[in-house]
């Protein structure tokens, strides 16, 4: 084979000689390749098949090494060229003299073949390439584009396939040849990439054809070409150039993912994960290639830029993509997201989508873990777990001057992990976390059941959790209201859910529908009712969905109600829809136009059963906006409509959510703007990532008063009066000409106390007294106050009533914050003290102290309840103190329906089990 | 057709629902009080070797009230005071305890309250109307810092909240400026004290403009030399002022008028003069926080009363100085009938009556010490009244059926000195 052809070569000097490095794929195709090449018109030297795999038969009776590396260093300097081809390669019988002859007639120092495919035999796979600064590859070409010798032009390129290159031997050693962990493609833009570097030209030569089966690609993994291209950048960019490629080329990558996550296809996201890590893994190896390259270097990266085209060519195929999917063409660039990447994964992707749902939530609540739990508005950590059962099921509330009116339930709920965890600090995140994750899993679930399928169908739990949903209820920083989201559509699955057949699956599944239910009652006491309406609407709406869901529907608003039916029954109507929380339920106008856009598309061209659900949460949405345009309701009935409107708006955005590529193209441009509307609202929800407290307002209250504790006043004070704008106080105010109120325990406000219930006896006294404060009528408040138990004023940015507070004289003004003003009461105030001057204090929700004949005065709202011998001292209330201890009669009602309650629980939680040990 | 239906009655039972629900109350919270002044006064108490007085206090009802005397931040003297069946209680500066300048503060039983401070000694004779709180800028005009004489500002913080005050100063040179006076510091039931003459010296009229930053004081000065003492409590500047003109022997009344307004302010004097109004007697422009000085006796009439009217917050101050010694008090803000006077008790004293209207009338002075008399005088329209009050009673009531304006003097031989009484909540 040494013999030399004819050929065009200049006769001035003698041919170079060349050696074939045949890159083995598999034993059949390999063959046919040697073949070829032993067909070629030039004369060759040798033929050396690298095999790392072993394809090669034992019998074969061609030079074999299973190294590239070992073939590199074999070169022999009588070689002048190094003809390297894949092993699925069949060039054609001149291409090697057309390779020899232009990279002679070029002074190039690497030059590749035009690669077409051998079964369409006119179909381009590759003419060299350009690629963008991140080493994506710009072919150039259509998908289908058959060779028609339009490119035939010898120049320049960024890239040669590595499936046929001829190279100089001498650059072939100083790189070290291919890197043989890179794929396919990627190995060959590598080469270049060290050949450009090292001072050497790269051409390709359309003339030199070359047919490729493709072999060599078929168990590459995509993310391996990525992989790939990433150790390139690596080994060949100066640091200078990395510093900013990488940071952006991430950043590129992570978005492209994620948008084409939203458009239905994970594979992309994933890769680039996959890619990043193993780059991470490899990267000892990839920078000591690095500094071979750098021996080598001869050139600046701006030679590379030459090559390169602007942008992102990976950016510019997303939007490309997008257009297609609107039905428009804006480009003609392809694609790189295939079809079959569009396929539903959900399978596949539910996990990585879900995940990085919970990561949002996390990320966007990581002041709730990380640090302190932002108390504020009617977020408190709860301050006697006791007092709170107790007060939920009858006991006395301690909030404000006290009333015999029910705890809220979610303080009892948080109460009861409290008391069962002794207390325990972690104990209210634990909870709360676990709520948050509930809601994550349970939109994906609930839509599934509706028949909404699809990965994207897993983001709607950010949905459910961030943006609309925590804008709604952070106004009034109502976190249990926010919480009661996860067991809402939880209960919500649970009801749609078909029924099972087998009795013992039945009675695990009534014990999860019974906590559930319970759960979102006492979080929630009106949400039940949001379970029962939804799930009509949607036995009314939604083909498929049976009576027997509206039935568990009511069912499930039953047990709902009876968990909270303690307090339920306790408070007036007012209470319930007039007080506690304010919601803010009209959305901004860019997530009102999302909405709109989101209904009316989704409703007007998503398929059947798709576009039902997509209507009813239209629906819901539409009345819990248009609601509190007339009637504001805050507290309970509030939190309901905001439940009811994130339930809509996770069943609108959730079935609209995903791209159908079927259909005619207003269809699909219907679809289209239904679903981009749909992201954009999941990128919207996102924007509560930022701050870390999920939307809900910054920690104003730990610790915030613990100088009343560590300072101690002239007793044993109980109660300090915080004064300010309502927005600064905690929980539920009391308004008096114009100044805002409430009186919290010393050592700061705490769950139990959030909310108020109604202006009794003494709290009206309270207001007379703030009012004459108020209007400098008081020379000496401090012995008024003292009579109510109040220790400190704490004025929060109050500048008239802080005014007010100067010309007084018996409360004297600490130096606690620039925010706060704080005066200690110079009298002391005690909120139960006998005749005898001494002091009873709280015990659990009773008062003790010693014995005496006398009587004991407890500065609480006057309530006959109280015992023994409960007497009414004007506002407050006396009792005997010959038993050294003085409580609260417990309503009898109250008392019962709260064992009820502890029952729903248990009885639940006993059943729940028997689901899973049926399935098994 | 069940689904239909089912949708509808859903539908109606929401609207029903909706529509039954309450509508909850406005929101939007009431407008913030004004914090007005609780019924109570700080009286200026200085007790030195040389100087002994008391703490006169008038009401309208049997109340007692309560006085106490802050110190270095704690309360040292706490005082029930029984006020009398007349409605007049005494209580001399010893019982205080405090030496040197202090602030009494004195709670009232009731709103209709006045008390005054009274000091006599060998070095002369002050008397003092005691405030009660003002919440904003206030004015202390008619000082002086001449050669010879000391000037010393009293800065009394009786409440619980510690307070900074700016103080600035106007004189004839124009507006003064210290450092030492931008921002006071009076902790909280502490008094504390600036010698003007040193800050200030060799002013011929000095006025002080007061103004709190953060909590609240009240503020007098305290001057002495040239043979008598004078103090002189702060005022809240106003646009009219009216004032009886004293007619005592040797001595020579002159107006102070002090501007806290950041522009020129206007000034127009009318006076009554043998029952005749001339208006505009005087016209003056004052300079933005400056002060002008009127000597009555450069005009050409001798006036028995005058009222002054501004286009901008002045306070005014009658100085008399003379053969008697020195006196100064702010004038009366309006002419009313009805007015507490605690403090004229010894010989010497006079109360000085104007009218500053057109009808005559008169006016029952009603005693306030046990046992003391009634009687009635009657007053001339534009016309000066002079009433020697000499069976020392703690003080007086006057009530009568013209709008009168009013001053009440003291003297003995040590000096001289002059003060306004407090008008009667709902007097008008």
């Amino acid at each position: 084979m040494s013999e030399h052809p004819d050929n065009d070569l200049p006769s001035t000097a003698p041919d170079p000689s060349v050696r074939v490095a045949i890159i083995a794929v598999d034993d059949e195709s390999l063959s046919a390749a040697v073949r070829a090449v032993e067909r070629q018109v030039y004369g060759i030297e040798s033929i050396t098949v690298i095999d790392p795999d072993g394809v090669l038969d034992d019998q074969s009776e061609l030079e074999a090494v299973a190294d590239f590396s070992d073939f590199v260093g074999d070169l022999a300097s009588e070689t002048d060229l190094v003809w390297i081809l894949h092993g699925d390669a069949r060039p054609r019988p001149d291409a090697l003299g057309a390779l020899v002859a232009e990279m002679d007639r070029n002074d190039a120092s690497l030059v590749g073949s035009k690669i077409v495919d051998s079964e369409t035999l006119d179909r381009l796979e590759s003419v060299g390439s350009a690629t963008d600064v991140f080493g994506e590859p710009y072919t150039g070409l259509d998908p289908e584009e058959v060779d028609l010798e339009q490119y035939d032009v010898v120049r320049d390129v960024a890239f040669v396939a590595a499936v046929s290159m001829l190279v100089r031997r001498d650059l072939l050693r100083g790189l070290r040849g291919i890197d043989a962990l890179l794929a396919p493609v990627a190995a060959g833009l590598d080469f270049s990439q060290r050949a450009r570097v090292a001072g050497g030209r790269v051409m390709v030569v359309p003339s030199s054809e070359v047919l490729h089966d493709r072999i060599c690609r078929e168990e590459v993994e995509s993310w391996r070409e990525w992989a790939g291209r990433m150790r390139s950048m690596l080994k060949a960019y100066r640091w200078i150039t990395l510093a900013w490629v990488v940071p952006i080329g991430t950043v590129v990558g992570l978005f492209d993912g994620l948008a084409r996550l939203a458009l239905g296809t994970t594979r992309p996201l994933r890769d680039f994960s996959r890619a990043f890590v193993w780059n991470l893994v490899h990267l000892p190896g990839s920078l000591a290639a690095r500094r071979s390259v750098h021996a080598v270097r001869h050139v600046g990266d701006e030679e590379m830029f030459r090559y390169q085209v602007t942008g992102s060519v990976r950016l510019r195929a997303l939007a490309t993509d997008i257009a297609e999917r609107f039905g428009w063409v804006i480009d003609d660039e392809p694609g790189l997201v295939e079809e079959g990447d569009l396929e539903d994964e959900s399978t596949a992707a539910g996990p990585v989508v879900v995940a990085i749902g919970l990561a949002a939530v996390a990320l966007a609540t990581r002041s709730f873990w990380a640090g302190a739990l932002p108390q504020s508005g009617f977020t408190f950590r709860i301050g006697d777990p006791v007092v709170a059962l107790g007060g939920f099921a009858g006991g006395w509330n301690p909030a404000g001057l006290g009333s015999g009116e029910p705890i809220h339930a979610s303080a009892a709920f948080f109460g009861f992990f409290e008391w069962a965890t002794g207390g325990w600090a972690g104990t209210f995140r634990i909870v709360a976390g676990a709520l948050l994750i509930a809601a994550v899993f349970a939109t994906p679930r609930l839509l599934r059941e509706l028949g909404v399928s699809g990965p994207s169908r897993h983001l709607v739990g950010i949905v459910a959790v961030l943006g609309v949903a925590s804008s709604v209820f952070s106004t009034g920083a109502d976190l249990a209201g926010w919480l009661s989201v996860g067991p809402t559509l939880w209960t919500l699955v649970l009801v749609v859910l078909p029924w099972p057949a087998r009795p013992l699956a039945r009675i695990g599944r009534s014990g999860i529908l019974m906590v559930a239910a319970a759960v979102t009652g006492m979080l929630a006491p009106l949400a039940p009712v949001v379970v029962f309406i939804v799930a009509v609407v949607l036995w009314v709406v939604v083909p498929g969905v049976r009576l027997g869901v509206a039935a568990r529907g009511l069912i499930a608003a039953d047990i709902g109600i009876l968990a909270a039916a303690p307090y339920l029954v306790g408070v007036s109507v007012d209470e319930l829809t007039g007080s506690g929380p304010a919601y803010d339920f009209l959305p901004s106008l860019l997530v009102a136009t999302l909405i709109v856009g989101v209904i009316l598309f989704g409703v007007a061209f998503l398929p059947a059963g798709r576009d039902r659900v997509v209507a009813v949460g239209g629906a819901l949405l539409v009345a819990t906006v248009w609601t509190p345009v007339v009637y504001q309701p805050r507290g309970d009935l509030g939190a309901a409509l905001g439940v009811l409107g994130v339930v809509g708006l996770v069943l609108a955005v959730g079935a609209a959510l995903g791209f159908d590529r079927d259909g005619s193209r207003i269809v699909l441009f219907g679809r289209g703007v239904a679903s981009v509307c749909a992201a954009a609202l999941v990128v919207v929800a996102l924007g509560h990532v930022v701050d870390g407290r999920a939307g809900f307002p910054r920690d104003q209250w730990t610790d915030r008063l613990a100088f009343t504790t560590s300072l101690g006043s002239e007793a044993d004070a109980a109660r300090v009066l915080v004064v300010g704008s309502p927005s600064d106080l905690p929980g539920e105010h009391r308004v008096v000409d114009g100044v805002s109120f409430r009186v919290v325990s010393v050592g700061g406000p705490a769950l139990e106390s959030a909310r108020l219930g109604d202006s009794r006896l003494g709290d009206e006294a309270l207001g007379s007294v703030v009012s004459a404060i108020a209007g400098g009528e008081l020379v000496r408040p401090g012995i008024i106050l003292a009579d109510f138990g109040v220790g400190w004023v704490a004025v929060i940015d109050d500048p008239p009533f802080s005014a007010a507070m100067a010309a007084q004289v018996d409360m004297d003004e600490l130096a606690v914050s620039e925010d706060l003003t704080v005066f200690r009461n110079s009298v002391p105030a005690s909120r139960a003290i006998a005749d005898d001057g001494t002091v009873w204090e709280a015990q659990g929700a009773a008062l003790v102290g010693p014995s005496t004949t006398g009587r004991v005065r407890i500065a609480d709202n006057a309530s006959p309840g109280w015992e023994p011998e409960w007497s009414q001292d004007d506002w407050a209330n006396e009792v005997s103190g010959s038993e050294g201890v003085a409580s609260y009669r417990r309503d009898d009602l109250r008392r019962a329906l709260g064992w009820v309650t502890l029952t729903l629980f248990a009885v639940g939680l006993v059943a729940a089990p028997f689901s899973r040990r049926s399935r098994a | 057709v069940t689904r239909p239906l089912l949708a509808v009655a859903l539908s109606s039972a929401l609207i029903v629902g909706w529509i039954s629900i309450p509508a909850p109350s406005p929101s939007e919270a009431p407008p913030a009080l004004e914090p007005a002044a609780a019924a109570a006064a700080v009286c200026p108490v200085r007790l030195d070797r040389i100087a002994d007085g008391k703490v006169t206090i008038a009401s309208t009802m049997i109340a007692p009230a309560r006085i106490t005397v802050g110190n270095v931040g704690t309360v040292v003297t706490d005082l029930a005071v029984d006020v009398g069946e007349a409605g007049g209680a005494a209580v001399p500066f010893a019982d205080f305890g405090v030496g040197g300048s202090s602030g009494a503060f004195v709670e009232f039983g009731v709103p209709a309250a006045a008390a005054a401070s009274v000091s006599r000694g060998m070095a002369g004779v002050t008397a003092t109307s005691c405030p009660t709180l003002l919440r904003t800028t206030s004015v202390i005009a008619g000082g002086s810092t001449r050669n010879m004489e000391s000037l010393e500002l009293i800065l009394s913080n009786p409440y619980g909240s510690d307070a900074v005050v700016a103080v600035e100063s106007s004189s004839e040179i124009g507006v003064d400026s210290v450092d030492q006076l931008a921002g006071v510091v009076v902790p909280a039931r502490s008094t504390v004290t600036r010698d003007l003459s040193t800050l200030l010296p060799l002013r011929n009229r000095l006025s002080l403009t007061i103004s709190p930053v953060r909590g609240l004081v009240h503020a007098f000065v305290h001057g002495g030399g040239r043979g008598d003492r004078v103090m002189i409590e702060h005022v809240a500047p106003g646009s009219t002022w009216t004032a009886p003109i004293p007619a005592i022997d040797g001595q020579t009344v002159s107006l102070v008028i002090a501007s806290i307004s950041p522009i020129e302010v206007t000034v127009r004097m009318d006076g009554w003069f043998a029952g005749q109004l001339t208006e505009g007697v005087v016209n003056e422009t004052i300079g933005p926080r400056s002060q002008i000085e009127i000597p009555l006796a450069d005009l050409e009439i001798d006036l028995d009363v005058v009222r002054v009217l501004s286009d901008g917050p002045v306070a005014v101050s009658l100085v008399s100085e003379g053969e008697a010694g020195r006196a100064v008090s702010p004038a009366n803000v309006e002419a009313l009938p009805e007015w507490l006077m605690p403090g004229p008790g010894s010989p010497g004293s006079i109360v000085w009556i104007g009218v500053p209207g057109e009808a005559d009338g008169v006016v029952e002075f009603q005693s306030l010490a046990a046992g003391g008399r009634s009687f009635v005088v009657d007053v001339t329209a534009g016309e000066l009244t002079a009433v020697a009050m000499d069976d020392q009673p703690i003080g007086y009531t006057l009530r009568a059926d013209v709008p009168i304006t009013v001053l009440w003097s003291v003297a003995d031989a040590t000096g001289l000195a002059l003060a306004a009484p407090t008008p009667l909540p709902g007097g008008e």
